[in-house]
């Protein structure tokens, strides 16, 4: 689900810089999960909209390319307001689920980088 | 949020290196004054890639971190730092928000503009740009590399 290229050409392939920053990603991830959550009936696209514009560029920097393309989505419907009701809470309810296994990953990766 | 002051006297001059098959211009010693560089985001991984890379192009820089529009307000006018980096979608007080306040603070008292750069994770849209050309110097799209900081940085503070 991840390919951490971005993140090494951003630390500039500082391995010590890479991990302390994948450190930082599960707190983010549940914050967001948490959000989505809160808002999984699909009705304040408002709040949508920001937990999913928060994640958007670091799901890029994780090379998360399913969610990554689906929060685009997702955003994009929240900003235009072109919703259908019943498939918008599908597509939301597949980010968090994406999240999540994101989140389990990350911390696998974590856990191998510092043995 | 920390703040994490750096040694007096810096010297800096310009400076080419090379890494990872990329030249980036950049500055490590010159002579002059230790620079302020504020950074404003909601998001803690955010504020950690700037203040990394920040560090990592001259680690004497000052880097004052705020986690709201709000918080950058009040340490702006406390600091007046050298360049300013802020975030566009923030809760309660928005990047816009907290550009106008230091804009008319510096206005009312007649001080020189502060380089303010806008990080962003979209492009603007139209009506953005309208109010962005008074407000910023210039924006940088999410995520942030050595290369875009470094160069934002050489073009606006030395």
């Amino acid at each position: 689900m991840t390919n951490l290229s971005k993140i090494y050409e951003l630390s500039e392939h500082k391995s010590n810089f890479a991990l302390n920053l994948l450190k930082r990603f599960p707190p983010l991830i549940e914050m967001v999960v948490t959000s989505i959550r809160l808002n999984s009936d699909g009705k304040d696209l408002k709040r949508i909209y920001e937990a999913l514009h928060k994640m958007k560029p670091n799901l890029d920097l994780v090379g998360a390319i399913d969610i990554y393309e689906l929060s685009l989505l997702l955003e994009n419907q929240c900003k235009t307001g072109l919703i259908q009701p019943q498939e918008f809470v599908i597509q939301l309810q597949k980010y968090r689920h994406g999240l999540e296994l994101l989140a389990l990953e990350i911390s696998e990766l974590i856990l191998d980088m510092e043995k | 949020m920390e703040e994490s002051k750096k040694s007096d006297n810096l010297t800096l001059k310009k400076d080419t290196f090379i890494s990872d098959n990329h030249s980036y211009s950049t500055i490590i010693e010159k002579e002059s004054k230790p620079y302020t560089i504020m950074i404003v985001d909601d998001i803690e991984i955010n504020l950690f890639i700037l203040s990394e890379l920040i560090d990592s192009i001259n680690n004497k820089f000052t880097i004052i971190k705020c986690s709201s529009g709000k918080e950058a307000t009040e340490k702006f006018i406390d600091t007046r730092p050298d360049i300013l980096f802020l975030d566009i979608y923030m809760p309660s007080m928005n990047g816009f928000e907290t550009a106008k306040v230091i804009r008319d603070f510096e206005n009312k008292h007649e001080l020189a503009s502060t380089p303010i750069i806008a990080l962003t994770a979209d492009s603007f849209s139209d009506n953005d740009e309208l109010n962005f050309e008074n407000l910023f110097n210039d924006f940088m799209k999410k995520p942030i590399y050595l290369k875009n900081l470094s160069d934002s940085l050489n073009r606006y503070l030395f």
